[in-house]
């Protein structure tokens, strides 16, 4: 056992050596800080609604986006449901709440597909390489079997997504804190789902959103493998 | 006669209509080093990646230390160590990660051990630059202490003098040597130059379209009619007329090389030769005789080498 674990330890330690793999992270590391700032920019982010006031605000940002309509006939589809959104506010006389790094956090959901190509990237170098580099020689003439050793890199494949996904995460929480701040520790969201909207925490959407992005990297993962090795 | 520590049976290898290796069969005992010699594309590194189980035999079998490299590969390959054609690394690794990657594939292998083996090749200096950055002489060294890490009963190496300055070249000769003797190790070395590792092998296979076409102890006497001659050098004035009594009296067909005559003799005729010379008021200056070098009498086994 000790001796497969040392197995995986080699293939992560050559995958995280190389430059391609720094380039990926250094990739990642520019798109994020560079959302954080088109949110900064583009979208109203500040506490707006923490004062008595916030009923009126939502009733004249609604009266706002409603003239924009009339006027701009294809913001029609976003702005009917920012309207919607602001009235599901109202109705539950809910007071929303700051955007802050958890939210951002929960934006960056979208990343995991560069995520997953990265994946596809590691993945298809990880055996193709050996071949590349001529060491696969030096790989088989050990007393390991071929299937142990390519059970070895599938699985540092495995870590390598899931530790990209981890670091998306905590990467995306800490430009967020910096950019946004932290606005408690489980803020709540008013999302539309597909039964309608509903006042959901974010940590419980990034955990499932996170959650289902990882199972889906996996599954890709496996058919991978399953069409290179076997 | 010691223990055999690598048996080839019967060894036969296709690959599609090319028969690249015809029934290969000998034996390497421990303590022993063993040169494969053959011309380019005579099945060297062919009957190399049959012995550490890159390719599977048509037909045949390799016993290491008693265990099929068909059948036992696991118990087979533990006693072996090889480089396998060009000494290959991870570029972008340095000389002591890629050490330590292979190292991480075998059980029971210290620090220190790989320290011995990094000093045993002269790689200390360069061992924590990239490898993309090493030159093939500190590939070659690279390589081979990769193949000695486990402590190895049986070490192969492929062509491993290649891209060796003559300095490199005499001390893989010295420790290889010592290996073998002083550690019991097998040692398989290819190379298409007898010259570069006549001198530290026990025992010389000569392979030629995949055929074994012969087998010989370094040190053991030539029997055959061709290499009881020997070259015999002569300093020796009057030249021309020493030149003359060689050609008439002896039928010699002796060179000039400068103020040398050179030509071809029975070792037991060289006496009375020269008996003969010195009668003929002819002054010598010197004689020296040299043995047919086991380079030449190779030439003479493989001919030209076509591959069929
Ligand atoms: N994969 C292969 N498919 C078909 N033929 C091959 C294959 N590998 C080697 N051969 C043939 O087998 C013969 C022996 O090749 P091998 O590489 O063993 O020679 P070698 O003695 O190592 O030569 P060199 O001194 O050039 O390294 C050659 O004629 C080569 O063309
Ligand atoms: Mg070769």
């Amino acid at each position: 056992m000790s001796n497969f674990f040392k197995l995986v330890s080699n293939e992560l330690i050559k995958t995280y050596i190389q430059k391609s793999t720094w380039v990926m992270y250094i990739i990642l590391v520019g798109i994020i800080i560079g959302l954080a700032a088109l949110t900064m920019s583009f979208e109203e982010t500040g506490d707006k609604y923490d004062q008595d006031n916030w009923r009126e605000m939502l009733q004249q940002e609604n009266k706002d986006l409603q003239s924009e309509m009339k006027e701009e006939e294809f913001m029609e589809g976003m702005n009917t449901s920012l309207i919607a959104k602001n009235n599901y506010y109202l109705e539950n006389d809910i007071q929303p709440e700051g955007y802050g790094a958890l939210q951002f956090v929960m934006e960056n959901q979208l990343l995991l597909s560069l995520v997953s190509l990265l994946t596809i990237i590691v993945a298809a170098g990880i055996v193709a390489n050996e071949y590349r580099w001529g060491t696969i020689k030096l790989l088989l003439i050990r007393p390991i079997s071929r299937t142990k050793i390519l059970l070895s890199k599938y699985i540092s494949v495995l870590l390598f997504a899931f530790i990209t996904l981890l670091f998306v995460l905590l990467f995306s929480w800490v430009v967020g804190a910096i950019f946004f701040g932290v606005n408690g520790l489980n803020p709540h969201i008013v999302l539309e789902k597909s039964n309608g909207f509903a006042y959901v925490p974010v940590l419980g959407e990034i955990a499932s959103g996170y959650g289902y992005k990882l199972i889906n990297l996996f599954m890709m993962l496996h058919l991978l493998h399953d069409i290179n090795y076997f | 006669m010691s223990e055999a520590a690598m048996e080839l049976i019967n060894l036969e290898k296709k690959i599609g209509k090319n028969h690249i290796i015809k029934d290969l069969s000998f034996t390497i005992h421990k303590g022993e080093v063993f040169g494969l010699i053959g011309p380019n594309g005579a099945g060297k590194t062919t009957t190399i990646r049959m012995m550490v189980g890159l390719m599977k035999p048509t037909d045949g079998d390799i016993h290491i230390l008693g265990n099929s490299i068909k059948s036992n590969f696991k118990e087979a390959i533990r006693e072996v160590g090889a480089i396998v054609e060009n000494p290959e690394m991870y570029p972008f690794m340095t000389g002591w990660q890629n050490l330590m990657h292979y190292a991480r594939m075998t059980p029971g292998i210290t620090k220190e051990r790989i320290k011995e083996v990094i000093k045993l090749v002269g790689l200390e200096k360069p061992i924590n630059e990239k490898v993309k950055k090493y030159s093939l002489g500190m590939r070659q060294r690279l390589g081979i202490a990769q193949a000695l890490l486990h402590s190895p009963s049986i070490l192969i190496l492929d062509e491993p003098t290649n891209g060796l300055d003559p300095a490199g070249i005499r001390e893989i000769r010295q420790y290889i040597r010592n290996l073998a003797e002083k550690e019991n190790v097998a040692v398989i070395i290819s190379s298409h130059l007898l010259s570069e590792i006549e001198l530290m092998c026990d025992k010389i296979g000569v392979i030629k379209n995949g055929q074994l076409v012969a087998i010989q102890e370094v040190n053991e006497p030539v029997e055959t009619e061709q290499v009881k001659l020997i070259e015999v050098n002569l300093e020796a004035e009057p030249i021309e007329k020493a030149a003359s009594i060689l050609r008439n009296k002896y039928e010699f067909k002796p060179e000039h090389k400068g103020n040398i005559l050179s030509f071809e003799t029975d070792r037991k005729d060289v006496p009375s030769i020269i008996k003969k010379l010195v009668e003929q008021d002819i002054l010598i200056y010197q004689v020296n005789v040299t043995k047919t070098k086991l380079e030449d009498k190779f030439f003479d086994l493989i001919g030209e080498n076509i591959i069929e």
